[in-house]
């Protein structure tokens, strides 16, 4: 903003300051005359004002970072089975376990390979089903070592996408209506030796917004809520897996 | 007044020449909206002909790669009710427990000339009624249906769509000029046909009437 | 001084248009309300006529388990298991959209939460009969109707609103029981309405 009106130029009718001869001018007058000046620049196109008012802001803004890039904002950590609310799901996860095979609902895996099973809860308080696949891109885990998706492929722990199952019976779950608190298993599959004692998972909350291209409204612009670390261990004997299931 | 208004339309002649221009370009746009959007996924092309008669049947479709047509001749005939349930080869069987109650078997043939490396698989045949209801050959319907293609033998190889672009070589095709296919089809009991409908995809399909009674 | 009222006028006129055409906007039934199925009521145990087809809900039962041939299911709340039959009108149909809505209507529940459990489609005139299984809370129960349609897309279309006739003792003694149900073989044709 200072040097704006400098570098404007003079206006035709303004005698020119400081010419040959002239009198050094005290304070206020200059001041005075340069806030003409610059009052006549701004007016002088209906574009300048906008202009000024922006680099007004900028050289204001200056001292508290300006343009430099904002730090992200630190996600929350929540404590493991304390219910998150990531819309439209309200979310806890619990524990984890791995196991060579969580029940006979579950397929054999290839040698070296074994599941983790992340166990929670899930409440959808949409006003309609939603699809499993919505809280499956929801919930990321950020450090399971060498995951392998279902074909028994490696890939990056960003592309592991869960399977979601009900926990209660040990079947897939591939919808999701209003208001049930569903007991969950999330598994994952990986060929890691070893596995830590804790897994990190980024849970996720969207919007409900209605989609340009179709206008219609749907779940959309995933967002990070939090994180949760959860405690992972080997399944303990005797319990029946993803499930308490009493498939026959 | 009158002055005044005969100054408007001359001083507005060209805008008013142009309006009707215009107004046709409007609507054609729409039309292309229409055209492009609407009539390709719609039952809007028939190809007519009578049940035992030899016609020409051509239509579009689209794969890797790109837009091929498919150019063929072929002849429906012998509709008739109630037949035996036959298997894949044509082969008359043992009933094999009854049919659903309230429906009635159909059975009809399909003769077909072709280049053995036109791709004619995933055809509908279909009856069709005076009311324009559609009964469809669906396979998950009749026990004894394997769900083979309804317009190609199955014991030849037959030529497939390209699914992608880089795609090696396939067996060539042993599929002979000229076949028959039988097809059977359950329809309601009370389902009179009227013609015999058979088509690849939109918007193109053939119809064969059915001759009045006795010419089945 | 009279220009300068005029301009006034224009921007007092400008804002006002913007303020008027946003309420008016907002207001105004959107297309969701314009876009939406056309609703055939209708009961238990009568057939109700869709543009595709004719349903009939043929019986409700409640249960905390649901057995398939392959399968258990149990279920946080309560599974809806309603034996339907459904007679194309002109072209091969099917169960292809169902969903139970509470009372109120504010709440939808579809089905095939679990597996996709397959109803065949059938041609003109020949009847399918298939139990539809929801899972639902039990306090939306009571008086919740069943939804039908034969497209995936019920936009503009005709959608059965069956009611289901269910009270909230039936629900509660289906609570207590722990009853379980073995979902019935689908029947194609049969059916003389």
């Amino acid at each position: 903003m200072a040097d704006a009106p400098a570098a404007a130029p003079r206006p035709a009718d303004t005698p020119p300051a400081g010419g040959d001869g002239t009198p050094p001018r005290r304070l206020p007058r200059v001041a005075g005359e340069a806030s003409s000046r610059a009052r006549t620049w701004v007016t002088a196109t209906p574009y300048r004002l906008p202009l000024a008012v922006a680099l007004a802001g900028l050289v204001v803004s200056a001292p508290f970072g300006g343009w430099r890039t904002a730090e992200p904002e630190a996600t929350s950590v929540t404590a493991a089975g304390e219910v998150v609310q990531a819309p439209p799901f309200e979310v806890s996860l619990e524990r984890a376990y791995f196991t060579p095979r969580p029940s006979d609902s579950f397929p054999e895996l290839d040698p070296g390979q074994q599941y983790v099973v992340v166990r929670g809860t899930v409440t959808s308080r949409h006003d309609r089903t939603v699809p499993g696949t919505l809280l499956t891109q929801a919930v990321a885990v950020t450090d399971l070592p060498d995951p392998v998706n279902i074909l028994g492929a490696p890939i990056d722990v960003t592309q592991a996408r869960p399977e979601l199952y009900s926990a209660q019976d040990s079947t897939g779950l591939s919808r999701i209506g209003p208001d049930l608190t569903y007991e969950i298993g999330l598994v994952y599959r990986t060929e890691a030796d070893e596995l830590p004692h804790e897994l990190t998972f980024t849970l996720s909350g969207y919007t409900y917004r209605r989609v340009n291209f179709s206008s219609e409204q749907d779940w959309r612009d995933p967002a990070e809520v939090t994180q949760v670390v959860v405690p992972l261990a080997p399944q303990e004997t005797g319990q029946a897996g993803a499930d308490d299931g009493d498939d026959r | 007044m009158g002055e005044g208004r005969v100054g408007w339309w001359r001083r507005n002649r060209w805008g008013l020449l142009a309006l009707p221009v215009v107004l046709v370009v409007v609507g054609a746009s729409g039309w292309g909206r229409v055209a492009t959007f609407w009539l390709p996924y719609e039952m809007v092309d028939s190809v007519d002909t009578e049940v035992g008669r030899m016609t020409d049947f051509t239509d579009d479709y689209v794969d890797a790669g790109g837009t091929r047509e498919r150019s063929l001749r072929m002849a429906v005939r012998n509709v008739v009710a109630d037949p035996q349930p036959v298997d894949v080869a044509g082969v008359p069987l043992e009933v094999l427990g009854e049919l659903p109650g309230g429906t009635r078997l159909w059975q009809l043939e399909i003769d077909v000339e072709a280049d053995p490396e036109m791709v004619l698989g995933g055809c509908h045949v279909a009856l069709v009624d005076a009311a324009g209801r559609v009964t469809e050959r669906d396979a998950t319907l009749l026990p004894w249906d394997a769900g083979w293609d309804a317009c190609q033998p199955h014991d030849t190889v037959n030529p497939m769509a390209q699914l992608f672009v880089d795609e090696p070589e396939r067996d060539p095709s042993t599929r002979p000029p000229a076949y028959s296919k039988v097809v059977q089809l359950l329809a309601a009991a009370d389902f009179e046909p009227v013609a015999v409908r058979v088509w690849w995809e939109p918007p193109t399909f053939l119809t064969a009437q059915l001759l009045p009674a006795g010419g089945r | 001084m009279n220009r300068s009222w005029g301009r006034l006028g224009k921007a007092a006129f400008v804002l006002v248009a913007l303020v008027v055409g946003k309420e008016l906007a907002t207001s105004l039934p959107d297309q969701s309300a314009s876009l939406r199925p056309f609703e055939v009521d209708g009961e238990a145990g009568e057939a109700v006529e869709l543009r595709t087809g004719t349903v009939e809900v043929l019986d409700v039962a409640l249960a905390t388990t649901v057995f398939t041939p392959t399968e258990g299911y149990r279920t946080p709340g309560l599974w809806v298991v309603v034996g339907a039959r459904l007679t194309p009108a002109d072209e091969k149909k099917t169960f292809t959209y169902t969903a139970v809505r509470s009372a109120e209507g504010d709440r939808v529940w579809e089905g095939r939460t679990r597996t996709a459990l397959g109803c065949p489609a059938t041609p003109p005139g020949v009847p399918v009969t298939c139990d539809l299984t929801f899972e639902v809370p039990p306090e939306a129960l009571a008086g919740a109707d069943l939804l039908v349609s034969t497209e995936t897309d019920q936009r503009h279309d005709s959608l059965a609103v069956i009611d289901l006739g269910l009270t909230a003792e039936q629900v509660e003694e289906a609570l207590a029981a722990e009853e379980t149900i073995e979902t019935r073989a689908t029947v194609v044709g049969g059916g003389d309405g």
